[in-house]
């Protein structure tokens, strides 16, 4: 039989490929012309349930002008896109050519009938629930009931009853039926009051069913649907609690999110015009109310308006970040193919890297002219200090630990690290420090190969707070004898729980002192107007970075930890500038713009990662290849979020500074700490998480009191503690590290099949129909 | 009679100390096995060791359908036909055979000790490993042996004579020497000591955290020192089984794990 099936999505390419393989000649039309290049090259990788991947050869084209007539058309778009995408396809149907929907929802059917004649076209349901875990990837779990097919109207014919056949010789369980507006009714049920609540409330089904408020709510909306469903005859699965099988199907779907959520995430339309829309429609051509359905309606169509405005925005931003970077402009390089199964290998490169790299040589220029100029005062800042002060006195910061990761990452750590040993420094001291100092004593830095400066400029003050690190007194204290300058220290209180008045109050009183401390020095006023300019653009930068590092909650995920840990940069060394809110708004646009398109940073996204602890500098190429490979997203990293400044306030500057700095995770209680992984995992749905114990880095190794275990208490997520360092290779051995890793991760597969399986039981146990498109 | 119309499977653990194989017939029945030191040449040594085992079952290579290769050594293996798989999979694939349960597996192998917790259906639950470099080794027994002037084959033996162990507490294999000359400097016997080192292996073992019950040990320690065993039985008060053949429990995993799944997820090359 001659089959074309339109669109190339979740179901599309699922149908599409199981009659292929059973050698129907099927040919997917999908408008995505890099979706039809992909799935082309690469076939479409298919996992059912706990079993191994299958690659499916398919035939996708972008148009069907060459095609002679179908017998079948099978159309898998969504349901606002019916009219235009059948009409894309007009050529291929003829007289005797069938149109199978098996979309979401109501109303799909009628406007086929519309555009063909009802005799043309069949009504069709699946319970197969599909996720997209990769571009070219779908993974599915086998629908509790059997697909149905009908006429929309008249008789089951004998062609009707062939179509049907194909579908089971495909291994696709079908059943022709005379009628399936029964049906169609009851899975509507399930759609319509789970998809839209957790679009709006960005909530997993698990979630959802934790939330009394919400069910009774959900409860509301189940119950007018039940109204109409009565009114036009449909029997109710569960006479006695209609919403009972909503229930199961929350608890089926467990930590997913139902398709319109994935969509306003995307920032594409949704289907509730089809789902909740048709319930109103219903509602009013029986007489009846639905008045919480028609609120739905309407902040759907609210959320819409709003992601599709940010899209439009974000390819402007884009645009224009382009155009004013002709030099910089370089296309992001197309994804490498490896001779084993065609699965894409190399990570994308973000296309704001070269506008980043411009930034930071901008940066280092500009201070290799500060020490220049007789005019202008360096004073060296912890990478969490309170740089605000420096920028509103017309100072110039320098930061040494921005240097230290320079060397770390460059794998020149345990070079230098020996010459900080042999001036008096033990082994067991912590080794970003040592390596900076080390490079200083042996008169190199990476500064002068990367940013061709002369190096790390003179001090002519130094200011560090220990709300980072306590090393950090030891670390500038040093540099203030070695260079005979004065050092700043801020100490404020580390913070066991919840962040009191009193402890703020201290620390704003350690901050008055270096501003009289360097008001003094330098024989200036600090300007209370520009400090709240400046702590304004710290405020609207650390938003902006906040707002990219939450999108890697999308799956794929657009960036990676490996991506932040250089994305990071501008909110150290920038922080504070017009710059660094200049450069987060691009880089958010990239971020929203790969989202939208599905692009992901680790193409065919197995398993989603969590990194806590401080970044193993000196292996992160290697891990980072590791991690590619395997398939593993690295998704978020408690260091990385440190510098997601939050409550900066430009009205109340001295204050939010105060509260903002003592209040990052690395001076908080282990029981505060845990708390706020707990949440960031959840957040970030992850599937295992991966602790660093830094040998030389006390402060941030959380792990060593015990946070794994209070971690795993609240989330139940795999773990891994892995023992290495920061700068020093000398003291861990990273083939041992990556053993390690590549067995973890075999060991989440292992524990991720057997969920799926324990998954499958409760479905059936429930009894309830899970929607598909989830 | 060598039959070669057979399909067989082989499995080889390229180890740290040395490496092993194991041939396979399609009804699991062990056919061939070898055991050669490894002393740094990893992939030559891998080659030398099928191929060993391929004589001893008396079969051409031709006959292999598919080797599963672990170990430390086993990215230097260029084998063919061959899968590369996770370490610990394959001791509890291999343990699993001779104890078909859910199970622990203590692995103690020349590198590094692990404690694997093992399904119903012979999949790993999880892995401890080591969280410091781990007195808890082969390599360590060799060095001790050294230092009381034995072959470390005969370790065993002198630990069978002692009247009581002497304490050895260190987590670095170093730091564990110096202590062992430390003791012998103080006066303690060559036999206390030596079964002191087979308790400091069982002490790593169980820092690793609780050993649930039923536990069964796997590796080329309990091959040489089985000592080891009962020092463990000891301090953890519950019994404990060895694997039949210890040495060779990954590489019949290995084999058992090609021969299971012929292309699956257990493999990581």
């Amino acid at each position: 039989m001659r089959i074309v099936v339109v669109g190339a999505g979740a179901l599309g390419g699922l149908i599409g490929a199981q009659l292929s393989e059973a050698g129907e000649d099927v040919v997917l039309v999908e408008i995505n012309k890099a979706r039809v290049k992909l799935l082309t090259e690469t076939g479409l990788f298919i996992a059912a349930g706990a079993q191994g991947e299958r690659c499916v050869k398919i035939r996708v084209v972008s148009g069907v002008e060459d095609l002679p007539l179908a017998d079948l058309v099978f159309l898998s778009v969504k349901s606002y896109q019916t009219g235009s995408a059948i009409q894309s396809v007009g050529a291929v149907i003829g007289p005797e050519t069938r149109v199978l929907s098996m979309q979401n929802g109501i109303g799909n059917t009628e406007v086929l009938a519309e555009l063909l004649g009802e005799e043309r076209v069949l009504c069709g349901i699946t319970y197969h629930s599909i996720q997209h875990t990769g571009p070219n990837r779908i993974r599915y779990r086998v629908g509790i009931k059997p697909i149905q097919i009908a006429p929309y109207r008249g008789e089951v014919t004998p062609e009707v009853e062939a179509i049907g056949e194909i579908f089971n010789r495909a291994g696709l369980p079908t059943n022709v039926v005379a009628n399936i507006d029964h049906a169609v009714w009851q899975k509507l049920l399930h759609n319509a009051v789970v998809n839209p609540v957790s679009a709006l409330t960005g909530l997993t089904c698990r979630e959802m069913l934790d939330d009394e408020a919400l069910q009774h709510f959900m409860r509301g909306c189940c119950k007018e649907i039940v109204s109409v469903m009565r009114a036009r005859g449909v029997p109710i699965v569960d006479e006695e609690d209609p919403y009972r099988p909503v229930v199961g199907s929350q608890r089926a779907l467990g930590k997913n999110r139902p398709s319109m959520w994935q969509d306003l995430a995307r920032g594409f339309p949704t289907e509730v015009d089809a789902l909740n829309g048709a319930v109103v429609k219903e509602a009013e051509r029986l007489g009846l109310e639905a008045p919480l359905n028609w609120g739905l309606v309407r902040f759907i169509k609210s959320r819409e308006e709003q992601v599709l405005r940010r899209r439009r925005r974000a390819a402007q931003t884009i645009a224009q970040a382009k155009e004013s970077q002709p030099t910089a402009q370089t296309a992001a390089q197309p994804m490498r193919k490896d001779r084993l199964g065609g699965m894409p290998d190399g990570r994308v490169p973000l296309e704001c890297a070269p506008k980043l790299k411009e930034l930071m040589h901008s940066h280092y220029l500009d201070l290799q002219a500060a020490t220049q100029d007789p005019a202008r005062r360096v004073v060296w800042c912890s990478g969490l200090g309170p740089v605000e002060l420096l920028r509103a006195l017309g100072l110039t910061p320098y930061f040494p630990e921005n240097h230290a990761a320079l060397i770390g990452a460059s794998r020149q750590g345990s070079t230098f690290i020996r010459r900080a040993l042999a001036a008096g420094f033990s082994p067991n001291a912590n080794s970003a420090m040592t390596s900076d100092i080390g490079a200083f004593l042996a008169h190199e830095s990476p500064l002068v190969s990367v940013h061709d400066i002369a190096g790390p400029p003179r001090p002519d003050a130094l200011v560090y707070s220990t709300n980072y690190s306590d090393t950090l007194r030891h670390w500038f204290e040093w540099y203030s004898s070695a260079f005979d300058a004065p050092v700043l220290g801020l100490h404020p209180p580390p913070i066991l729980g919840e962040v009191e008045q009193l402890d703020v109050d201290g620390a704003v009183q350690q901050i008055l002192r270096a501003v009289r401390g360097l008001e003094e020095r330098f024989s200036l006023r600090l300007d209370i107007d520009r400090l709240g300019e400046v702590v304004g653009l710290s405020s609207r930068a650390a938003t902006l970075y906040a707002m990219c590092l939450d999108l890697s909650n999308q799956v794929p995920s657009p960036w990676t930890y490996f991506d932040m840990l250089v994305h990071l940069a501008p909110m150290v060394l920038l922080r504070g500038t017009p710059q660094a809110v200049e450069y987060y708004r691009i880089l958010l646009a990239e971020l929203e713009s790969r989202v939208n398109q599905g692009q992901a940073a680790v193409p065919g996204e197995r398993f989603r990662f969590y990194w806590e602890g401080p970044p193993i500098w000196c292996g992160l190429r290697s891990l980072s290849t590791l991690f590619l490979n395997r398939g593993v997203a690295v998704v978020g990293s408690t260091y990385s979020r440190i510098f997601a400044l939050q409550g900066l306030d430009a009205k109340n500057p001295i204050e939010s500074m105060a509260r903002t700095y003592l209040g990052i995770f690395p001076n908080r209680s282990n029981g505060t700490k845990a708390a706020i992984l707990t949440a960031e995992l959840q957040r970030l749905g992850v599937d295992a998480v991966v602790y660093h114990d830094g040998r030389t880095s006390q402060k941030h190794s959380s792990v060593r009191y015990g946070l794994q275990h209070r971690v795993q208490q609240t989330t139940g997520l795999p773990f891994l503690v892995l023992e290495a360092d920061t700068h020093d290779t000398r003291v861990f051995s990273m083939e041992q590290l990556e053993l390690q890793l590549e067995d973890f991760i075999e060991l989440t597969a292992l524990h991720a099949a057997r969920e799926a399986r324990a998954g499958a039981e409760p479905e059936g146990a429930t009894g309830s129909a899970t929607p598909k498109g989830t | 009679m060598p039959n070669p119309s057979r399909v067989l499977v082989a499995g080889v653990d390229v180890g740290s100390e040395c490496v092993k194989a194991v041939v396979l017939g399609e009804d699991r029945s062990i056919l061939g096995r070898s055991l050669i030191l490894a002393a740094g040449y990893f992939g030559q040594r891998a080659r030398e060791a099928l191929e060993s085992a391929l004589d001893d079952a008396q079969q051409p290579s031709e006959a292999l359908a598919a080797v599963g290769v672990t170990g430390f050594g086993a990215r230097n293996a260029e084998l063919p036909k061959a899968r590369t798989l996770i370490d610990s999979s394959c001791h509890a694939r291999g343990a699993f055979h001779y104890f078909p349960e859910p199970l622990t597996v203590v692995d103690i192998g020349g590198r590094s000790p692990s404690v694997i917790q093992v399904d119903a259906e012979g999949l790993r639950l999880g892995t401890r490993g080591p969280r410091k470099c781990a007195v808890g080794i082969g390599t360590f027994l060799e060095f001790a042996a050294r230092h009381l002037d034995v072959h470390p084959t005969r370790l065993m033996e002198l630990a069978s004579a002692a009247d009581r162990p002497v304490p050895i507490s260190s987590y670095c294999s170093v730091y564990g020497e110096s202590e062992i000359l430390e003791a012998l400097r103080a006066g303690a016997t060559r036999e206390q000591i030596a079964l002191g080192c087979m308790h400091s292996v069982a002490e790593r073992i169980l820092e690793l955290g609780p050993l649930t019950p039923p536990v069964a040990i796997s590796g080329g320690v309990m091959e040489y020192f089985p000592g080891v065993a009962a020092a463990l039985e000891h301090k953890c008060g519950l019994p404990v089984r060895v694997v039949p053949e210890p040495i060779q429990t990954a590489a019949l995993g290995a084999a058992l794990l090609v021969l299971d799944q012929p292309a699956a997820t257990a493999s990581v090359g």
